[in-house]
């Protein structure tokens, strides 16, 4: 699904996150798979989630920095493929793009944004319960591969 | 087969409801009775099979009695088709998840679970304070029942108390403990019987209740513990294992407090801090301070994802504990006596703070 012209939000009710400051973590409880965004990461999904659009993120970045565009472009493609975000719902007032925290940081040289993936929790929950569990011992323990 | 839940009867909330109606119309003669006393909350049970009325008994932490009450918080129903003459429980068929489930309970007023192999079908009615179970045949329970029976009927029960059930294991001295978090493997258990070992105490080395007021408190939800040898033999010595009896399917003893003396099961503790185990094979074991955005990758997947219908409400709990208490990496030492020391003297220091 391409970012396009579309403001996002956080993919709820599957989707769960908590702002620590200086991180967040963020719980997909369709997959099973969780994820820490630190730094910039985090900034940018409270860019998001406050209604900027990766359009005008990605436009706002690739007439200073191309590098951080593109990477700006790939973690939110990531945060969209992942499921974490989608297309919002209720449109709302979209926010100047001088004010994401996200841009603010780049701006002054930061990381570029990172997803980390956590996905220990997945392999239990998606394991097709009948075809892929021990037969002796059942869901949920997988089958041990040959 | 009068009263026998209708095979097809429309939608999975439906059929939930109609297990429900069923089950409370039945005639308790024939049911195995049980009363527990859980930390404020008694529940009145009624089981078709009188060996899961038994490992219940056994293994659920009671608290003293309170005097009798004719109107318990929870009423469950634990049946098996095959005993009551029922038509086997149905089977979800078509794509499966677990918020399928939920939303198709929801209309109905449920929460719930499913569990293909065993087929298991938990319903539960907030508003009736009622929970049903119905599985195939005596016996025919997951695996992981005895560690902590009548996990999810509890998970739902405490949560319309604002307590919440948490994945993860404790150890106390004098009242004041930690919450040891981290998924399967982290060390948890094995920190756990190393600090019984040394003389500490617990409510619970897998999962416990966890009340927020004004502090933070830990309760026992079961009474067993779980290890494999190797951990026992480190925590306890080469022959402990020996009283153990069988291993379990994850290849663990179930450790059962009266297999202990002491019992090393304390009422409940109040939580001073949250600590993440890592095997580190170290000489000396050490803390390190994290985020709370660490603990809470440790704290709140395991139990969210293990405790179905609730998810986000439980993130949410998890997330408010991770931002009350301090939070450490415990980097263990391959000695149990040493990690047990490390962590009385943490406990004892915490306690004067």
């Amino acid at each position: 699904m391409p970012l396009d012209s579309h403001a996002f939000e956080i993919a709820a009710p599957d989707v769960v996150a908590e702002d620590f400051g200086s991180e967040v973590v963020v719980l997909n409880l369709a997959n099973g798979r969780y994820f820490s965004l630190l730094g910039v990461a985090a900034d940018l999904w409270r860019d998001i989630v406050a209604g900027h659009r990766p359009r005008d993120l990605i436009g706002h970045l690739l007439a200073r920095n191309s590098a951080s565009a593109e990477a700006v472009r790939l973690y939110l493609l990531a945060l969209l493929n992942e499921s974490l975000i989608r297309p919002i719902q209720v449109s709302r007032e979209i926010p100047p793009v001088e004010q994401a925290t996200g841009i603010v940081a780049l701006d002054s040289g930061a990381e570029p944004p990172m997803l980390e993936i956590f996905d220990d929790m997945a392999d239990l929950l998606l394991c097709d319960p009948i075809h892929d569990v021990d037969e002796d011992i059942g869901w949920p323990v997988k089958r041990t591969p040959v | 087969m009068a009263g026998a839940p209708h095979p097809d009867p429309g939608s999975t909330g439906e059929y939930g409801s109609d297990v429900i109606d069923r089950a409370r119309s039945l005639d308790k003669s024939g049911l195995h009775a049980c009363c527990f006393s859980l930390r404020d909350l008694v529940v009145q049970a009624y089981f078709s099979d009188p060996d899961y009325a038994d490992l219940c008994t056994r293994n659920l932490a009671q608290a003293p009695a309170r005097a009798p009450q004719s109107d318990p918080d929870l009423t469950l129903y634990l049946l098996d088709s095959e005993s009551l003459g029922w038509p086997r429980p149905r089977r979800w068929t078509g794509e499966f998840s677990r918020s399928s489930v939920r939303a198709e309970l929801k209309p109905a007023g449920l929460r719930g679970a499913y569990l293909h192999e065993p087929c298991v079908w938990q319903f539960h009615s907030d508003r009736l304070r009622v929970g049903a179970q119905l599985i195939d045949r005596p016996g025919a329970l997951p695996l992981w029942e005895s560690g902590g029976p009548l996990r999810a009927f509890l998970h739902w029960a405490y949560a319309a108390r604002d307590r919440q059930l948490c994945h993860a294991a404790t150890l106390g001295l004098d009242g004041h403990g930690i919450l040891l978090v981290g998924p399967g493997g982290s060390g948890k258990s094995g920190t756990t019987l190393a600090g019984i070992a040394g003389g500490l105490s617990t409510v619970g080395d897998d999962y416990c209740l966890v009340g927020q007021g004004e502090r933070v408190t830990a309760y026992p939800l079961f009474h067993i513990l779980k290890q494999d040898p190797a951990g026992v033999a480190r925590a306890l010595g080469a022959s402990a294992s020996r009283a153990f009896g069988p291993l379990n399917w994850q290849g663990k003893h179930e450790i059962h407090a009266g297999m202990l003396r002491p019992s090393p099961f304390t009422g409940a503790l109040a939580i001073d801090a949250i600590i993440v185990p890592r095997v580190a094979r170290q000489a000396r074991s050490r803390f390190r301070p994290i985020s709370p955005g660490h603990a809470m990758r440790a704290l709140a997947p395991s139990s969210a994802f293990q405790l179905p219908d609730g998810e986000s409400r439980g993130i949410a709990f998890a997330a408010t504990l991770c931002r009350r208490l301090p939070c450490l990496e415990l980097q263990l030492s391959d000695h149990a006596a040493e990690i047990s020391a490390t962590l009385c003297e943490f406990l004892s220091r915490r306690r004067h703070d």
